[in-house]
């Protein structure tokens, strides 16, 4: 319980002076370029790229033994040695990862010069870019208050592409419903895969709890990366406004004075109910702002990797690879 | 600092307003967008400090506009005094009491002597009060002169006493000749007496102002603006009248015209039957009533009674039985107002007549002068006329002249009838004399000549025939025929006075001496002797044709002109009193040389001489003084030596419409009606009409107009100016 509460951590208190400003990178209209400027500058940070380490990794040799299929002896050490020798390799099963991306209406909210939404995207994106690379199958479903469209976890070419235009739909929708589209999520991904939700999580937190408890039920490893506004935290109004609400339409008068201290503590409880509640289940809970880099997803996901593969007992080919 | 208006000061009171929208948090703009709304409640608007205002000088220039605004239109001035004021001008008043008939109905004349007191005791203390009576004619009791003349101490009592004696009259109600009148009188005194009065002042009028009253003087009269008109209305204690008129049958266009075409007012009483008017007015609460005949000395005729019927708010025309010849009077009653009950009459006897043909009964041919003559239509309503033939040599005495007014005779009467006729015409007879024989022959002219000398006592005229030819195309005609003698001022009229119809085959041509006191009323235009004429022959008349009317001699008598001359001289020969027989109260009788007039009661009646003459009447009112007023209703007796004539009064009709009128009426007509005013509200009305002058003067609130425009300028630029280095809505979300 105490490692998954560490694995929550806040990305915008990371900073690299390689890395993007967000608001520069939002100015690239391609969604594919984006993710790749994101992906290479990730890269570039930390190690040189991995195009070039990529290899089957040998584990050992043992002894064939009868009941043994022999297709994996090693006939070339069999001349040498005229023993029978199993090679093993490392397991070259792939990952599955399934992004869910958030595009209700209170995603198109934005302070800045872009929304959250646009944010969302491009962090999907950036995922789906990154994940790609690493040859795992990657899949995608956007939601509103409901299962939008989804695109299955595959890695074939031109799955990229299908998830980018997925990204790049206009969107409609109005509320937001969290618990419906887990639910069936839950029941349209039957391989164990690790899910990413990408949303701003503005619903009540306790409704969450059935469907997050089902998907790890179902021994899905999950990710919730919640991207938010600088404003939405803080609500720095300076002067009474009518505010509306982008999901129902309802306004209502706000006093600044009056008013904030009341959302933060609210928005507060909110968060800590959150974290709580993906503590108890073991899921990894990612605060974004949407004015933090990009990159500092990309960590968390490696993190996220790294406590998976330790979890399974197995070691991420990539990542060891990369290490 | 005094305001005209004072209560638009309050609208000062608006300054809250912009106050308490200072204080209030401003409202946002527009809409802002926020993802979700589900960690915020709606904050309510709340005040802000009093130090959070922060926007002063805007808050003193939008309060500074208000109180402005507000007090430009309270209108302020300064108490200052007036070059033109005067202290405590005193008013003037004129009380104008109705003293008609319909004010003697029950308890209404002790109403309006109330009224009238009370408006004398409101009257301020310096007020020139005068007081003036009106009926059909208005008569001052105390003019304003006078009233501003005594001590302002004695004017009431002044006032109090002359009303005193004030009594309702029999007249009818000419509200608008008094209206007139007393205007007239106030603005006259206006203008000889503006030092010592203001010019404010007004008419009260107390009256019941019933229906029928006359308003017609109003119509052409440009009422002044200055002359303000208060109504005081007294009512009977019990309403209900009904009245009654005798009907006659000129009534119906009873003119003055039809009045002197009738000779002289109709007798009601004609035949069997008389017609009634019986009117029942609308407040009226009986319909049922009762008819009654009276004589002379006002006793009921028994068994004359005839009840009748007559809805309320109705008017019905009965026919009733004739009354005896001793009534004069027609009562009615049942109704609550006895004023106008009575209608008198004269029930005149139709006189008896003859008219005497001197000529030969053997003859009764279209060739004799008789014979036309006799068909005359001379009877009317009041006369009746038979014809009688005297034969030329008849002995017999003449008749009576009271009897025979009128003889026709040719030229062939004897000289002992000649001798006759002419001390008949001495003592008042009137003989008509047509010369229808040819006087072609010296004999017969001179005869004729002779015949006149004798009837004339004067020299012999020159009598001859007048030329003629056997063609029928020589004639004579009348011209120059004197129009303005009465024998011809009923052909005057052009429809009528076209005499070339009546040719004259066959005239005698008369030269009268110059000394002779013929008057010519006629001429033949064929040698312009004289064709009709006539002598006065001391009471009595010749008349004078110098043809006769039969065919052979002219077409006179075939003519329409024929009875119209014979009838006028016949009328100049038996007059009959022109004047009518009924008058309405407030007529003027115009008595003849020695005659008197006398009431029932045989007391004679004495010109009221005290009666205002007014201006309508002066011009029409003849010069003799003696014309006397009839000034209430009844029989009236004109004794003029042995004769006497009796002619009945009664009260005009329209005194007897005494349904309340619409007041609203004599605004409609231009007179300046005020509503109730005390002296406290005329006080406050000067010193309002002061304060309005004072203000006008001034004319401060121009200047605060001004002001409040520039502070609303000040205050748009100081607004423009702020509003345009205003952070925008983005930088306040962003911030």
């Amino acid at each position: 319980m105490s490692s998954n509460a560490a694995t929550t951590n806040t990305a915008s208190t990371q900073t690299h002076a390689s890395w993007v400003d967000p608001a520069t990178l939002m100015r690239i209209k391609n969604l594919q370029l984006r993710a790749k400027r994101v992906v290479d500058g990730f890269h570039n940070g930390l190690h040189r790229s991995p195009l070039h380490g990529f290899s089957v990794e040998f584990s050992e040799y043992r002894r064939y033994s009868e009941g043994d299929d022999p297709r994996g002896i090693d006939w070339k050490l069999f001349a040498r040695s005229d023993r029978y020798y199993i090679k093993k390799f490392e397991d070259e099963t792939n990952r599955r990862c399934l992004l869910v991306v958030d595009q209700s209406q209170s995603m198109s909210y934005g302070s800045l010069d872009y929304s959250k939404m646009d944010y969302a995207r491009t962090l999907a994106a950036t995922m789906a870019y990154y994940l790609t690379l690493q040859r795992d199958a990657v899949g995608m479903m956007t939601f509103e208050s409901d299962v939008k469209e989804m695109v299955p976890a595959r890695f074939r070419p031109g799955q990229l592409k299908r998830m980018l235009g997925l990204l790049e739909k206009p969107t409609h929708g109005t509320s937001t419903d969290l618990v419906r589209p887990l639910s069936q999520l839950a029941d349209l991904s039957h391989h164990r895969s690790l899910v990413i939700v990408v949303s701003d999580f503005l619903v009540p937190w306790e409704p969450l709890r059935a469907p997050l408890s089902y998907l790890r039920a179902r021994h899905h490893d999950i990710m919730l990366i919640r991207t938010l506004d600088p404003s939405e935290v803080a609500l720095d109004l300076k002067q009474p406004t009518m505010l509306r609400d982008l999901e129902s339409g309802r306004e209502i008068y706000i006093d600044p004075l009056m008013a904030t201290a009341k959302y933060r503590e609210r928005f507060n409880a909110h968060a800590a109910g959150l974290e709580r509640l993906t503590g108890q289940l073991g899921i990894g809970l990612t605060t974004m702002q949407t004015d933090s880099p990009l990159e500092t997803a990309l960590f968390d996901l490696l993190s996220r990797q790294q406590l998976g593969k330790s979890r399974s007992g197995r070691v991420g080919r990539a990542s060891g690879g990369v290490g | 600092m005094s305001f005209l208006a004072p209560l638009y000061a309050i609208a000062g009171l608006a300054i809250a307003l912009p106050i308490l929208f200072h204080l209030i948090k401003k409202q946002p703009r527009g809409n802002k967008v926020f993802s979700s709304l589900m960690f915020l409640d709606p904050s309510p608007p709340r005040l802000t400090r009093r130090s959070n205002i922060d926007q002063w000088l805007l808050l003193i220039l939008r309060s500074l506009a208000i109180l402005f605004m507000a007090a430009a239109f309270a209108r302020p001035f300064w108490n200052q005094p007036l070059a033109t004021d005067t202290n405590e001008a005193a008013n003037r008043r004129i009380l104008l009491i109705d003293t008609s008939a319909s004010m003697r109905r029950d308890g209404i004349w002790e109403a309006a002597m109330e009224a009238a007191r009370k408006q004398i005791q409101s009257a301020g203390p310096t007020d020139a009060v005068g007081i003036y009576s009106f009926d059909a004619s208005v008569r001052p009791l105390v003019s304003l002169e006078d009233s501003a003349r005594s001590a302002p101490a004695a004017r009431k009592e002044q006032a109090e006493a002359a009303i005193k004696s004030l009594k309702p009259s029999w007249n009818a109600t000419d509200l608008g000749l008094a209206l007139v009148t007393v205007c007239d009188a106030f603005q006259g005194d206006e203008n000889s007496d503006k030092e010592s009065l203001a010019s404010s002042g007004e008419i009260v009028v107390v009256s019941d102002f019933p229906m029928g009253m006359l308003l017609d003087r109003l119509e052409n009269y440009q009422w002044p603006a200055d002359c303000q008109v208060r109504v005081v209305r007294v009512g009977p204690r019990k309403t209900g009248n009904a009245t009654i008129h005798l009907q006659t049958n000129t009534d119906d266009d009873l003119t003055a015209d039809s009045r002197l075409a009738s000779n002289g007012g109709e007798s009601p009483i004609d035949g069997e039957k008389v017609r009634v008017r019986i009117t029942n007015e609308t407040l009226s609460k009986q319909d049922r009533f009762t008819l009654q005949w009276l004589d002379l000395d006002q006793k009921p005729i028994p068994a004359t009674e005839t009840p009748i019927q007559v809805a309320i708010g109705g008017s019905i025309v009965s026919r009733i039985p004739a009354p005896p010849k001793e009534a004069t009077q027609l009562r009615l009653s049942g109704d609550e107002a006895a004023f106008d009950n009575d209608f008198y009459f004269v029930n005149r006897p139709v006189r008896e007549f003859s008219l005497v043909c001197i000529d030969e009964k053997t003859r009764p041919t279209p060739e004799n002068l008789g014979y036309f003559v006799e068909q005359l239509p001379l009877s009317n309503r009041q006369r009746k006329v038979s014809f009688e033939w005297r034969s030329p040599d008849s002995t017999d005495p003449f008749p009576s002249i009271a009897k025979t007014p009128l003889i026709v005779a040719s030229g062939l009467i004897s000289s002992r009838d000649a001798e006759q006729l002419r001390s008949y015409m001495l003592n008042g007879g009137h003989l008509l004399l047509a010369l229808d024989q040819s006087a072609k022959e010296t004999q017969a002219a001179e005869r004729l000549g002779a015949l006149l000398a004798t009837l004339t006592q004067e020299a012999p005229p020159n009598i001859t025939e007048a030329k003629s030819s056997s063609d029928n195309n020589s004639y004579a005609m009348f011209e120059r025929i004197d129009f303005q003698h009465p024998l011809f001022v009923s052909l005057s009229d052009p429809r009528f006075n076209d005499f070339s119809k009546v040719r004259f085959w066959h005239h005698r041509s008369i030269r009268f001496n110059e000394t002779s006191e013929w008057q010519i009323l006629a001429r033949f235009d064929q040698d312009r002797s004289p064709g009709l004429a006539r002598l006065p022959v001391d009471k009595g008349s010749l008349w004078l044709l110098a043809s006769g009317w039969q065919p052979e001699q002219s077409q006179l008598a075939l003519s329409s002109k024929f009875v119209p001359i014979v009838s006028g001289i016949f009328s100049q020969a038996a007059p009959v009193d022109t004047r009518q027989d009924q008058w309405f109260v407030g007529d003027q009788i115009a008595l003849e040389a020695g005659e008197r007039l006398f009431d029932r009661q045989h007391l004679e009646i004495e010109s009221p001489e005290n009666m205002m003459s007014t201006e309508l009447n002066s011009p029409s009112k003849p010069s003799s003084s003696l014309n006397r007023t009839l000034d209430q209703p009844g029989i009236f007796s004109l004794v003029n030596g042995n004769t006497t004539k009796s002619i009945a009064v009664n009260l005009p009709v329209s005194e007897s419409n005494t349904s309340p009128a619409d007041i609203e009426q004599l605004g409609r007509l231009g007179v300046n009606l005020t509503e109730r005013q005390t002296v406290a509200d005329k006080i406050a009305n000067q010193r309002q009409l002061r304060s309005i002058e004072l203000e006008a003067k001034q004319g401060w609130w121009r200047w605060l107009i001004l002001a409040v425009v520039v502070a609303i300028g000040l205050e748009s630029f100081l607004c423009i100016f702020r509003s345009s280095f205003r952070p925008t809505v983005a930088s306040t979300l962003n911030s």
